[in-house]
């Protein structure tokens, strides 16, 4: 089930938010988390009920083999969990059958688990029920982030209920159903009637389209999902940090998608080796990450074209690093978010033929332009503003304006009333995105997830 | 601070709650419920369909409305366009005018009984209400499982909405051999006319609209060189090209008018050998105030209201010789219902273009007096409605057959040629317009009709 969607944001989130601080003890509490978790799963998809319970319990009973430190078991339990993803995203390749909800994410939590055991810096769920709980919690299962059972392990069982915390996280997750609804959503809409277009201009104004939408819709999912952990008392992990602020490639990887880039450098890159094994086995564990986050996304051959992108650009980047710090930001910004840009072009087209032809129309193949691409830039005007300016540091930078204004006057009566002042605002602002999320969805279906299929 | 945080809180919760249980208990009549099933359970179906109907019975408030109809104008902004520009473009897919059938409610006549005669003038005069269950337009051409098929664009240019069909040359391939295959199944005893006409974006628009794979002469020589001989082929295009400065399209509706038919049927009848009656035989009424499907399509949207204020006028000819039509549910024809050629249409009624033939329905029966006729099938979609009756001149017998309303899931069965040999029919006319030449469900039902 989809968060931007009026059954879920209507019926099932107020009912299990009010069941649960209904229900007093913290174990009451994590039983109607993860009922609900349940019934969002079979929601959507109650085939694949069995395969998550299933592997939920195998992980659990493995992890206390893997403790005793058996490299057998280690390799047994993520091969295992490696093995479900393969075989299904192989599957859903070359077969009819559909992607379980959300497989990429709780299986890679799981090997995290498991690896994160072995090392010892966590132990092994007591009952299995802790282990359901991290595994299928609804806020993360879809979209993730990534979240590793070390860093909540202590919330599953302890973790108090903080009405400010509960409040920001419901700020959280309209700001971020807006930024799907509201942004992505429109932005997907324009970037499909442009991909019909046969002309040059229009391939460039949909890979900018397509650009914004991604952005917006992994990273207003994310907000969702880490705005409901909140409510529930979970500090999830961020996982976006304005990332087309960056400039350097190098720079958008630590800010992009961050839970998986560091899931990728903590149990792959670094155990292969990292660049603690001279030169060419750091390229070699380079090529090995760049193409495994390739594929995670996908096993059409665009994907791993799109990892591989990245991993020529990184190493690239790593040569020029110093020469590259003597340009102005601004083109730097611009020249990294270029690369993104064609990054996202490979991203988007997993039929290979649509692929060259997006290119070939991109780099001079046919007419440029025509006045029917100029008419959808003009439609497109306030949704590009919108998305620029969503994108750039300007919502941080006034989302602190607030904060700023409150530290100064700490000291001064007026404190708690522009306190105060500042957590109406905050509701009379979300209030306001839920209405025009709710006009939204009424007035058009919500797209759904492009995320939710990985 | 604590207590704030709290209440506000409290706040958030018990607004989606309130809004969730006053949602269940206005939800919208008419949205169809899912029906519950095993299979559907476990495949993940049946909640699916329940938060779809959910989202279609959700109470829309007006204030929701309007503010979905502010946020089309934000995200389709249209501040930098010049007042004769192209000031909106949005896709054209299986929901846009429905390709070719009317968006607006069926609301031609109710059933009656079967002696009521219609001669024209009593059609045109004495109302008739409208039906409650009779099929009439389909209401989505999209059937379950259908995939939607982008078929152009519709934009809106001054005060015009128009549809921009995109060629696809295999689906024309297709529409070719579909129109060939009617024709070799009814056999040589049958003459098979092929009429695909241009809409109004061929003629009233910017050229890059109606050229390249816009082109709407393009489509249709290109049709017309890739059918077999066995079917004449109508050039519509050049009569039609010859008269844009008359009024042959609608403005707010994606269909022709009488009159731009009419120029159709000039062509039509120098292929087939009849006299085209002139137009002074005819006499007129008129509709106006009508505010057709190009309009409701693009309704949510702010630039459209330069539609809604300024309305089309139907001007309609009726039939100068005698006519009694029905429609029938089925080819069996065993149930049937009376209609006018053309119908009244009261100022309820905003699809006005139901007027012709009441609109869509899977089989129409125009007879005439006109003695020793030939009979003819008019294969059709709406476009259909309004070339009908200037067939009357001619034929005694016109059989007007919708291909969307047979041979598909819930609908009856129709063999063609079975039907054309009961009815001693003697022309097969197949008339489309551009969307349709494209569209794949269209030509698989045309397809299925001989098959």
């Amino acid at each position: 089930m989809e968060f931007s969607n009026l059954f879920f944001l209507y019926i099932f989130l107020p009912l299990t938010i009010a069941v649960y601080f209904l229900v007093p003890q913290m174990r009451g509490k994590n039983y109607v988390l993860i009922a609900a978790s349940l019934i969002f799963y079979a929601m959507g998809q109650p085939y694949y009920l069995p395969l998550l319970l299933l592997t939920a319990y195998a992980n659990y009973a493995l992890a206390f083999r893997v403790q005793s430190g058996s490299r057998a078991m280690l390799a047994a339990a993520v091969g295992g969990n490696l093995a479900i993803l393969c075989l299904f995203k192989l599957l859903g390749q070359f077969t009819s059958v559909v992607l379980p909800i959300g497989i990429s994410f709780y299986t890679f939590q799981l090997i995290s688990y498991q690896v994160d055991i072995y090392r010892g810096t966590t132990r092994p769920a007591k009952y299995f029920s802790k282990l359901l709980l991290y595994v299928s919690m609804f806020p993360k299962m879809v979209m993730g982030p990534i979240v590793r059972y070390e860093q909540i392990e202590k919330q599953l069982d302890r973790r108090r209920t903080n009405p400010k915390a509960v409040f920001e996280g419901a700020v959280r997750f309209v700001v971020g159903l807006a930024k799907k609804v509201l942004i992505a959503d429109y932005a997907y809409g324009v970037y499909d009637q442009l991909s019909k277009q046969a002309f040059g201009g229009a391939a460039w104004l949909g890979a900018l389209m397509f650009m914004f939408y991604i952005y917006f819709e992994f990273s207003g999912c994310t907000d969702m999902a880490i705005g409901l952990g909140r409510i529930f008392g979970f500090r999830y992990a961020e996982n976006f940090d304005i990332p087309y602020a960056s400039s350097s490639i190098t720079e958008f990887w630590r800010r992009w998608h961050i839970t998986l880039g560091s899931f990728f450098r903590d149990y792959v890159y670094i155990p292969l080796g990292g660049n603690r094994k001279g030169k060419a086995r750091q390229i070699l564990n380079l090529l090995i990450v760049w193409a495994l986050t390739g594929l995670w996304h996908g096993t059409s051959l665009n994907f791993l074209l799109w990892g591989l992108y990245f991993f020529v650009l990184l190493a690239i980047e790593k040569q020029l690093v110093q020469k590259l710090e003597r340009v102005p930001f601004v083109v730097r910004n611009l020249v990294t978010m270029f690369f993104v840009l064609i990054g996202w072009v490979l991203f988007a087209h997993e039929d290979m033929a649509e692929l060259g032809n997006t290119f070939a129309m991109m780099f001079g193949k046919g007419a440029f332009w025509s006045s029917s691409v100029t008419v959808i830039l003009k439609n497109s005007v306030p949704l590009l503003l919108l998305c620029l300016l969503g994108s750039s540091v300007l919502p941080r930078w006034f989302a602190s304006l607030w904060s700023i204004l409150l530290v100064r006057q700490k000291k001064q009566a007026r404190f708690s009333l522009l306190q105060t002042l500042h957590a109406v605002s905050l509701f009379l602002f979300a209030a306001l995105l839920l209405y025009l999320c709710t006009a939204s969805l009424v007035g058009a279906s919500s797209k759904p997830s492009l995320y939710a299929s990985f | 601070m604590k207590k704030v945080y709290t209440l506000l809180s409290v706040l958030f919760v018990l607004l989606l709650l309130t809004v969730g249980i006053v949602s269940l208990f206005s939800l919208d009549g008419t949205a169809q419920k899912p029906k519950l099933s095993f299979s559907g359970l476990v495949d993940g179906s049946y909640a699916a369909e329940q938060r779809a109907y959910y989202a279609e019975a959700f109470p829309q408030s007006e204030s929701l409305k309007n503010m979905n109809t502010r946020l089309n104008g934000f995200y389709k902004f249209s501040g930098l366009s010049g007042e004769n520009d192209v000031s909106l473009i949005i896709d054209a897919n299986g929901n846009a005018a429905d390709h070719g059938a009317s968006l607006d409610n069926p609301q031609p006549t109710k059933p009656q009984s079967s002696e009521a005669s219609s001669t024209p003038s009593s059609s045109v005069e004495n109302p008739t209400e409208p039906p409650s269950t009779e099929p009439t337009q389909p209401s989505s051409y999209v059937e379950d499982g259908a995939v939607v098929e982008n078929l152009g664009a519709a934009l809106l240019i001054g005060n015009r909405a128009v549809e921009v069909p995109y060629a696809d040359y295999d689906s024309l391939d297709d529409y070719s051999a579909a129109v060939t295959g009617i024709a070799s199944a009814l056999g040589s005893s049958v003459r098979t006319f092929s009429i695909a006409v241009p809409n109004g974006a061929e003629f009233y628009t910017t050229e890059e609209y109606h050229s390249g794979v816009s082109s709407q002469v393009n489509m249709i020589d290109y049709v017309y060189d890739k059918m077999g001989s066995n079917v004449k082929t109508v050039d519509a295009y050049t009569k039609l090209a010859a008269h844009i400065d008359e009024y042959i399209y609608f403005r707010t509706d994606h269909h022709w008018t009488q009159l731009g038919a009419y120029y159709a049927y000039t062509a039509f009848c120098e292929e087939a050998g009849f006299k085209a009656e002139p137009l002074s035989k005819f006499e007129t009424g008129e509709y106006s105030n009508f505010v057709g499907s190009m309009y409701n399509f693009l309704a949510d949207y702010p630039q459209a209201q330069i539609l809604r204020n300024d309305p089309d006028t139907i001007c309609y000819y009726k039939p100068f010789v005698e006519t009694k039509t029905r429609y029938y549910p089925d080819a069996t024809l065993n149930e049937e219902y009376p209609i006018g050629v053309i119908s009244y249409v009261g100022d309820d009624v905003s699809n006005k273009y139901l007027c012709f033939l009441g609109g869509d329905h899977p089989v129409t029966i125009i007879r005439t007096d006109v003695t020793d006729g030939p009979v003819c099938i008019l294969l059709k979609e709406s476009y259909g409605n309004a070339f009908a009756p200037w067939l009357t001149s001619h034929y005694s017998k016109i059989i007007v057959i919708d291909p969307r309303e047979f041979n598909r899931d819930g609908k009856p069965s129709l063999d063609l040629v079975a039907f054309a040999k009961e009815q001693g029919v003697n022309d097969c006319i197949i008339l489309n317009y551009p969307m349709m030449l494209s569209s794949d469900s269209y030509i698989e039902w045309l397809n299925r009709l001989v098959k």
